[in-house]
């Protein structure tokens, strides 16, 4: 038999045999490795989620035309492809065309866009009635439709003028429902693109694309230039407010997890240097017969420094996954979201634990030093 | 030093603060010799004993092991000695608890060499407790434990054993068991030291040193001893000896 054979057949058999003191003495390691798996689950878990939920209120990109040039539907289409190749999280987007319309002889603010797409960009859009279903129904901003009395279901005759300055024929338009929004849509008429290019030249043309990117300030700027790269016609902005807002919450948040991981992986230490120290003393005349058999102190400490290691990884392992339960608690009661499984918390908790575990026995040296075997097997 | 010597003590003194605990001891110790140690206590027995151990150096004077110095030796250098000269047997028995008879001789194997666990296990049947090889210390009497320690001393096949109080924790049968299982060890040529307060374990070995106040106070030599050894310069009377031993409770 090897000596390494040998060595961890002593530990096993103090491990296996010693199981109730062995859980003891890991249960500072198991609580660690615990708050620190279910904190590191949260760090990047939550953030992440968070930064998704935030991309759903807002736009963090826009898309317009490049000085006089003109955005259309094929440039989307090519925008949309570039995103894709360049590996960027695209949470929503939606186009935007706007207009005017006539109505009454009166000249009517109109946006047009894809229903589906714009309201999962713009989830605060509340509507009384109904989202247009089909081709010919749109919606009217709250302050239009107070202006002239506009409900859902009623119909509504809108018209363009053509360039030699006459009004084009009557577009019956049903309105399904009133949009509010606390914003310029308020004073809209909003309909699909291809309603309003049956009144309006069906040319394509787009005023603005509005993107939900998950990325942070600097990978927006990227993806801006990248986009202005790809395509001439268009100019991809950032939107500041946003994103720096977005960025600022992220980074107090990911921070304070930070600060108080390092300081449960301090108490964490200083409790399982305490706790190996009353190992020590426990097995104090253990150890005293290995130095009666010819132990050295190095042999001694190398043997307390392994099991310290194996005792991390044993703690490690069971704290990681009470971590990944209790994370998965927190982030569904306190953050209401949905844990997404992080199975590489389990070796990194092993590994932080084995090494926090090491270094908590390397304060045992000096005890192990002192123990005197004369003084101990002697019972004096 | 000839080579038929294990130890070789010239003026050995240690001394605690103001307390010489050894004082001016000489002492030679033939190879197959079975020595006793007896004396009351704080006579110095214990001293004596960690210092043939190694676990203790004197204040002053020579210790020789095999011809080699131990009085010079760093704590390091003890231990290597320990581990390959010395087999240590304790009124404690200190086995470890939680490990089986047969992995306990095996620890002294892990700091000697190479575990084996044939040649564990012979040692255990050597003192007759190959059968209890896999049972761990609370499934066994003391007497028995004994033995293992017995077998964990002579497991590396040191210079020489040194037991300290070895019958001091067993009732009288199992002290008879170990007892035979010394005579046996000594007739195959095992050099024995036995630290004892009883007299009549004392009186098993083939000399018998009494130590007081840490001083040695007298040598008893049996006819063996002679007979084997010669004979030393120290020679006391075997009854006045074993008065002496008798008349004192503790050993330390």
């Amino acid at each position: 038999m090897t000596r390494a054979r040998m060595y961890l057949r002593m530990i096993t058999r103090s491990f296996i045999r010693r199981i109730s003191r062995v859980l003891i003495a890991s249960l500072s390691i198991i609580v660690g490795a615990t708050t620190l798996s279910a904190l590191g689950i949260i760090t990047y878990t939550v953030p992440e989620q968070i930064a998704r939920e935030l991309r759903s209120y807002g736009a963090n990109l826009v898309v317009s035309p490049a000085g006089a040039q003109t955005v259309r539907t094929d440039d989307l289409t090519a925008i949309n492809a570039a995103l894709a190749a360049d590996g960027a999280t695209v949470v929503g987007y939606a186009p935007y065309r706007q207009d005017n319309l006539l109505y009454n002889q009166q000249p009517v603010s109109a946006m047009a866009t894809d229903f589906a797409l714009a309201t999962a960009m713009r989830p605060y859009w509340s509507v009384e009635g109904a989202l247009p279903a089909r081709s010919g129904e749109v919606l009217v901003g709250r302050d239009l439709a107070k202006k002239y009395g506009f409900e859902a279901g009623e119909q509504i005759a809108v018209r363009t003028q053509t360039d030699d300055g006459t009004d084009s024929a009557a577009v019956n338009l049903t309105v399904s429902g009133v949009l509010r929004t606390g914003g310029s849509e308020d004073a809209m008429l909003v309909l699909s693109l291809d309603d309003l290019e049956s009144i309006l030249p069906a040319d394509g043309r787009l005023d603005m694309i509005e993107y939900s990117l998950l990325a942070d300030e600097g990978e927006l700027g990227d993806i801006a230039t990248m986009i202005d790269d790809t395509d001439d016609s268009v100019h991809a902005q950032v939107v500041k407010r946003i994103t720096k807002s977005e960025s600022s919450v992220l980074l107090t948040l990911r921070a304070l997890i930070w600060i108080v991981s390092l300081v449960v992986g301090a108490l964490t230490l200083i409790s399982v240097s305490t706790t190996m120290n009353a190992v020590v003393s426990e097995r104090a005349t253990e150890l005293a017969l290995k130095k009666a058999l010819g132990a050295s102190n190095k042999e001694l400490v190398g043997e307390f420094f392994g099991e310290g290691v194996i005792l991390g990884l044993f703690g490690g392992l069971v704290g990681a996954l009470c971590g990944m339960a209790v994370g998965g608690a927190v982030t569904q009661e306190v953050f209401n979201l949905n844990l997404q499984a992080s199975w590489w918390v389990v070796p990194l908790t092993m590994a932080i634990s084995a090494v926090v575990s090491g270094l908590g026995s390397f304060v045992t040296v000096r005890r192990i030093t002192n123990i005197d075997p004369a003084v101990v097997l002697g019972g004096e | 030093m000839d080579s038929q010597t294990v130890y070789s003590l010239t003026g050995v003194s240690r001394v605690y603060g103001d307390v010489a605990a050894l004082n001016n001891a000489d002492l030679t110790i033939h190879k197959g010799e079975w020595l006793s140690i007896v004396g009351p206590s704080g006579s110095g027995k214990t001293t004596l004993m960690n210092i043939l151990g190694c676990m203790d150096t004197p204040t002053s004077g020579t210790v020789l092991l095999d011809g080699e110095r131990l009085d010079r030796q760093g704590e390091r250098e003890l231990a290597i000695i320990r581990r390959r000269r010395i087999g240590l047997i304790f009124q404690k028995f200190h086995l470890i608890k939680h490990l089986t008879a047969l992995e306990n001789v095996m620890v002294a194997q892990y700091y000697h060499s190479m575990p084996d666990e044939g040649e564990a296990h012979a040692a255990l049947e050597r003192v007759g407790m190959g059968s209890r090889a896999t049972h761990l210390p609370r499934e066994m009497s003391g007497g028995e434990q004994q033995r293992v320690c017995i077998a964990r001393a002579l497991i590396n096949s040191p210079s020489v054993v040194l037991a300290d109080e070895p019958t001091g924790n067993l009732d009288e049968a199992n002290e008879q068991i170990v007892l035979d299982l010394f005579h046996r060890l000594h007739d195959e040529g095992t050099t024995l030291v036995v630290v004892t307060h009883d007299a009549m374990v004392a009186s098993q070995g083939q000399r018998q040193v009494i130590l007081n106040h840490g001083r040695i106070a007298d040598v008893v030599e049996t006819e063996d001893y002679v007979r084997a050894f010669g004979t030393s310069t120290a020679v006391s009377t075997g009854s006045a000896a074993a008065a002496a031993a008798d008349g004192e409770g503790e050993s330390r």
